[in-house]
């Protein structure tokens, strides 16, 4: 068992997860003691009909609700304190949101500027600025893989100044996340292989990182274990809502998970890539997980190795000798994301030099890659991830995964 | 598995050397300058810890140490005007069971009004309103219902989601004492509460990743008992998350049957856990062996299911051992064990299962 010498462990959000959940939104509302919400939403949301699903649960009498429905993929300040202002104008009492991370952490953001009586986010930046229990808030995440519902951060871009920035405080938390089959049926398969990959890498980096603890530990064991199970299948049967919702509440655990115990190296690398060429998010952290395992290997090849079980079962986890269960925990990644890759019709990349951009041109040039380890040096992340790393060993890594080779283990400086 | 469900265990954790230093901060950001301590009586040195963990803040704190029997009005309508007179604005509860009662019963009076209580202690279905922060700092001796939304007061169970507390800290500075039979008798309660998770049908994913944890930090403190200051932090972590497994499930079959049973046969909770573990586990690992044994192994780093269900059997003989009830025989006969299964209201196969160990604790 792993018992660290300290550890803080929060999961504030009451966790409602059902293929009929949204049919609780009218009376979850009345508990919170409010009847005017405001729901924010994405046009991809809007698109797919799934306000329609959220707003036919509401009760008639609440059918012409404030939405604010053109929150972008990068969420900004401006876009928080706009909606803030016509929260205010409508006389909402409440947030609910519709969406994947961007729409969640904008909600997050326009919750405390509304609750705090703030004109202007920047104010509230940093960590505990945000003292008191915020105006009731509920999230419906519309994919399953960032776990936003679960962490207590907002990441909101200031375009302006040209900064991301961070607000934490345990009252961002929803105070109610809705894990509703149908909020994912209709993800586009490319999107749900990244997602789920994404989640994956929350629980593997959350349970060998430097952070981890008892709670977090079990919790990201399980998420392994779901996503394992359900991410092919659903890949092949996209209308499997057993499947969904089991997906959704794997993202949930690892969000939990990683919220508490933060990540390492695939995250310092991927927000990397993602700032310096655009790359989605999840398509990073698919792509580095394997690297992320094989440069920690020799450090943390206990736990790494122990990751096997959720992936495999007992039975094949018995036979592989201890000493290889590692090396077979970074094969067997390395299968899922090739499954994924034929399913999607080479929509979900391998390697780094395959993703193209909507002009359909390479998205990322071999001469960015020293960008992208000089920027990743400065992620929090980096701290958490349990072999050292500096600028050579980031570029070292981030050439390997654009070219799609494996890691040369040799190479790794063992600290 | 229940795939619907509906989780909710809003206590932020704080475990570890030093855990306590940071009582001062942690209250700060719940908006909390100045909290009233209530402990039992006999714990003048966890509060001189707990004074100086407040050091040069500037913020004031008091101290009410007289709990003694089992919480009264008296104790809480002292406990108001001390609050209300001096104006606090948030309660820190020293150890676990009936001190932790009180406060949570006195923060309602405290936090809103002595009105509001006592139409709560009449009708808890009333909603409350948001109460001040209450911060557990958590003992060694429980029973299971500190971190859960249940508060017990004049012997009657009373719920509400705002009763659950804020935060636990989990400080070995405020883990005095060695492994006693009391401690092993809390440790009992909180292994019954796990099983539970794995014996209901109601259980969810998210009850599961707690009893998982729940499991590993229990057996791990159970292992070093004998070991000065190895299984202090572990064993109070894993008493915290009893309460969420209980606020979640109300307390599973196993619990309530350990509680009926106390109370029939004036034993305590403790005492009839131990009886039933033994039962328990054998039925658990008939059902749901291999689901334990996959969960388990590398939280408990072991290979192969049969060593998890070793472990676990192991970890209930140095409990009922350290309690000094191993083998305890509580004498049922069929009547008794037919009203016990009545009182605790059982359908399908929980009804079925608990009448098998009914038959078994009965021969």
């Amino acid at each position: 068992m792993n018992f660290p010498v300290y550890y803080e462990f929060f999961c504030g959000a009451r966790i409602i997860a059902g293929h009929d959940g949204l049919e609780r939104i009218p009376l979850l509302l009345e508990e919170l003691g409010v009847a005017n919400p405001i729901i924010l939403t994405d046009k991809g949301v809007v698109g797919a009909g799934l306000l329609a699903i959220v707003l036919a649960s509401l009760r008639s009498e609440m059918r012409d609700v404030t939405v604010f429905d053109d929150i972008p993929p990068d969420s900004d300040i401006l876009v928080v304190n706009r909606i803030a202002r016509e929260y205010k104008k409508n006389a909402c009492d409440s947030i609910i949101a519709v969406g994947g991370g961007s729409v969640i952490d904008t909600a997050k953001g326009v919750n405390a500027l509304v609750s705090e009586d703030e004109s202007d986010l920047f104010n509230l930046k940093g960590a505990g600025r945000i003292k008191r229990q915020l105006k009731p808030f509920i999230a419906m995440p519309t994919t399953s893989g960032t776990g936003s519902e679960a962490t207590l951060v907002a990441v909101v871009k200031d375009n302006e100044k040209k900064v991301k920035c961070i607000f934490t405080s345990v009252f961002l938390q929803p105070n109610i996340a809705i894990l509703d089959s149908r909020m994912t049926l209709t993800l586009p398969p490319a999107v749900t292989a990244a997602t789920g990959m994404d989640a994956l890498t929350h629980a593997m980096e959350a349970y060998y990182c430097l952070q981890k603890n008892p709670i977090s530990d079990s919790h990201a064991l399980l998420a392994v274990e779901l996503i394992s199970q359900n991410l092919l299948k659903i890949m092949e049967n996209p209308h499997d809502k057993e499947g969904r919702l089991n997906l959704a509440i794997a993202s949930n655990l690892a969000g939990i998970a990683f919220a508490n115990s933060m990540v390492g190296m695939v995250h310092t690398l991927g927000h990397s890539f993602g700032a310096v060429c655009g790359v989605p998010h999840g398509v990073c952290m698919a792509v580095l997980l394997p690297y992320g395992l094989e440069y920690n290997m020799h450090k943390k090849s206990k736990e790494i190795g122990q990751l096997l079980l959720p992936l495999v079962g007992v039975e094949e986890y018995q036979k592989t000798p201890f000493r290889l269960r590692g090396e077979r925990v970074v094969s067997i990644i390395r299968e899922m994301n090739s499954s994924l890759n034929k399913i999607t019709e080479g929509k979900h990349p391998l390697r780094f030099k395959d993703i193209l951009g909507r002009d359909g041109r390479q998205l990322i040039r071999e001469e960015d890659l020293a960008t992208v380890a000089k920027v990743a040096r400065n992620d929090g992340s980096i701290f958490m991830n349990p072999e050292e790393l500096n600028y050579e060993d980031l570029l070292m890594v981030a050439t390997a995964s654009f070219a799609g080779n494996p890691l040369d283990v040799k190479q790794i400086k063992k600290g | 598995m229940l795939v619907h469900s509906d989780f909710y265990a809003p206590v932020k954790i704080i475990a570890g050397e030093g855990a306590m230093d940071n009582i001062a901060v942690e209250l700060s950001s719940l908006d909390s300058c100045k909290p009233l301590v209530i402990a039992p009586s006999g714990t003048a040195t966890i509060i001189r810890d707990l004074v100086c963990a407040f050091g040069e803040t500037g913020m004031e704190i008091g101290v009410f140490s007289h709990v003694t029997g089992k919480p009264t009005l008296a104790d809480v309508k002292n406990i108001h005007e001390i609050y209300t007179s001096r104006g606090f604005d948030g309660i820190i509860a020293v150890g676990g069971g009936k001190v932790v009662h009180l406060a949570k019963i006195a923060n309602i009076a405290a936090s809103s009004s002595p009105e509001i209580l006592r139409q709560f202690l009449a009708d808890e279905k009333i909603p409350l309103p948001q109460l001040n922060p209450l911060v557990i700092l958590s003992g060694l001796i429980i029973d299971g219902y500190e971190c859960s939304k249940y508060a017990i007061f004049s012997d009657k169970r009373y719920e509400s989601p705002s009763l659950i507390p804020k935060m636990v800290i989990v400080d070995k500075y405020a883990l005095s004492g060695v492994f006693s039979p009391e401690v092993a008798l809390s440790s009992a309660l909180v292994m019954i509460c796990a099983l539970d998770d794995y014996l209901t049908e109601k259980h969810s994913f998210f009850s599961r990743a707690y009893t998982n944890s729940l499991f590993g930090l229990l057996i791990a403190a159970v292992d070093k008992a004998r070991k000065p200051g190895k299984w202090k932090l572990p064993l109070a972590n894993s008493l915290s998350l009893t309460g969420f497994l209980l606020s979640n499930n109300g307390g599973g079959w196993g619990y309530q049957l350990a509680q009926a049973l106390a109370a029939k046969k004036e034993k305590s909770t403790g005492e009839c856990a131990c009886a039933l573990l033994p039962h328990l586990l054998e039925l658990a690992f008939e059902r749901c062996g291999e689901e334990m044994g996959r969960m388990l192994m590398p939280i408990l780093d072991v290979d192969s299911v049969d060593e998890v269900k070793a472990v676990l059997l192991a970890t209930y003989h140095k409990i009922a051992q350290e309690a000094g009830v191993e083998g305890i025989n509580l004498s049922i006969n069929n009547s008794e064990g037919e009203e016990m299964i009545a009182s605790i209201m059982l359908e399908g196969s929980a009804k079925a299962d608990c009448s098998r160990l009914m038959v078994r604790l009965s021969s």
